[in-house]
């Protein structure tokens, strides 16, 4: 799984970026409902820093914002590797 | 500081509706009490945005901020409010007020005999709410009106208003009242309004909530803070009635050259000419302190809640996340 390998110190930054991607996005509605009722749940409990949180964050990243999620990764958490898997599963 | 203040958050449902609820989320966790969800036909309606929101929360308050009796008929407004109250117990409230004369204009409405319309629609969401059987023959029409569901807690009814006899009224029968309004020149004569129809209807100020209604915006870099209240202000100063311009002392030639450029959508234009004074008059807006000074100017004037609307901030995440950490402690 991708998120695995976001080291455990960026998931801080990972989580932020991402929910702030997803929040100012004008394509959110292209994430599933059910996945945004996930990410909501996660919220709820305060666990979308968790590595399962930031799982479900960069899939509704993806849905979302597929480039803007591939260069997020590897410019602003610098994390090139696994910004190429994030763009592979992207043209998937 | 002032002591014991209330805290409501104001968000516009025009986007996909999880946002809305993220927000909502975050508010109570930063110490919101009241969340405010505006109504308006072209963005998510304000119940559904309710109910997913009482779903995902377990403290804060919560109502439409606010509804009007000409596009929902009382008695269904009486009936969502109430079911909202099934989802979130003891934490609705509902806002009415006059509506928005644009978008009910889009719906062929002219709202008519205003005053009295809000008058019947807070007693019929007051009676139906609580269980009664309603029967008014006046500017509305109902003839044995009950909900078939109880409401086991009382549904605190607040009015929104900006003139002189909406805030009377609102002094007069509103649980509580929805002042437009950011700054002492405009908050102080429309307290003295809610003041005189309270005391005319024998009641007393403690038993309203007086809500100022605010357009905010905080960062800790002021120019970021300034720059996200712009739009916001320059749409509310086309707006403002020219006695409300005059107070601020407002040139008219400044306002002319905003709303020129808002029509000719030069968006650009209109937002660099709000001017400081206009964002003074219009808005609370700027850094923490700064924020925190003005919030206390108001709530020393007797505002007793007070209600961070849109723009919010340059991020809404970020500013919530700042309210909660350098504004609120100042007041509770």
């Amino acid at each position: 799984m991708i998120v695995q390998e976001i080291p455990d110190e960026k998931m801080e930054d990972a989580w932020r970026r991402l929910v702030d991607l997803l929040l100012r996005s004008s394509k959110a509605n292209r994430i599933p409902a059910d996945l945004s009722k996930t990410i909501l749940s996660h919220w709820q409990r305060d666990t979308l820093k968790s590595r399962e949180g930031v799982r479900q964050l960069l899939e509704a990243a993806i849905y979302a914002e597929p480039e803007k999620s591939v260069s997020l990764v590897s410019e602003k958490l610098k994390l090139p590797g696994v910004a190429e898997k994030l763009a592979e599963v992207e043209r998937k | 500081m002032t002591d014991l203040a209330k805290f409501g958050i104001e968000f516009v449902p025009q986007e996909a509706y999880w946002k809305t609820v993220f927000y909502a989320i975050q508010s109570e966790r930063r110490g919101f009490d009241y969340l405010w969800i505006t109504d308006h036909f072209n963005n998510r309606n304000v119940y559904a945005t309710l109910a997913a929101t009482a779903i995902y929360t377990s403290r804060i308050r919560m109502g439409p901020g606010v509804t009007n009796p000409f596009l929902s008929h009382p008695v269904v407004t009486a009936q969502a409010v109430a079911s909202i109250n099934e989802m979130a117990p003891g934490r609705v409230v509902c806002g009415i007020g006059a509506g928005d004369a644009t978008t009910l204009k889009m719906l062929g409405v002219t709202p008519r005999k205003v005053l009295s319309s809000v008058k019947e629609a807070t007693e019929i969401i007051r009676k139906i709410s609580a269980g009664e059987n309603v029967q008014i023959e006046g500017v509305f029409s109902v003839a044995g009106a009950k909900l078939s569901f109880k409401v086991r807690e009382r549904i605190p009814i607040y009015v929104g208003a900006q003139g002189p006899k909406m805030l009377a009224l609102a002094g007069a029968v509103g649980d509580g009242v929805l002042i437009n309004a950011s700054s002492k020149k405009d908050i102080e004569p429309a307290l003295s309004h809610v003041r005189e129809g309270a005391e005319e209807a024998g009641r007393n100020m403690d038993e309203i909530d007086v809500a100022a209604y605010t357009s905010f915006s905080v960062d800790e870099e002021e120019k970021k803070a300034i720059e996200s209240a712009c739009p916001v202000v320059a749409f509310i100063v086309a707006g403002s009635p020219q006695k409300i311009l005059e107070r601020h002392g407002i040139a008219e030639a400044d306002v002319q050259s905003i709303k020129d450029a808002l029509a000719r959508k030069e968006w650009g234009k209109a937002f660099s000419s709000v001017t400081p004074e206009m964002l003074s008059a219009f808005s609370i807006c700027g850094t923490p302190d700064k924020c925190s000074e003005k919030i206390s100017r108001l709530l020393k004037l007797g505002v007793t809640q007070f209600v961070v609307g849109s723009p919010i901030g340059p991020n809404v995440r970020k500013s919530i996340d700042t309210i909660g950490e350098r504004i609120l402690p100042n007041f509770k």
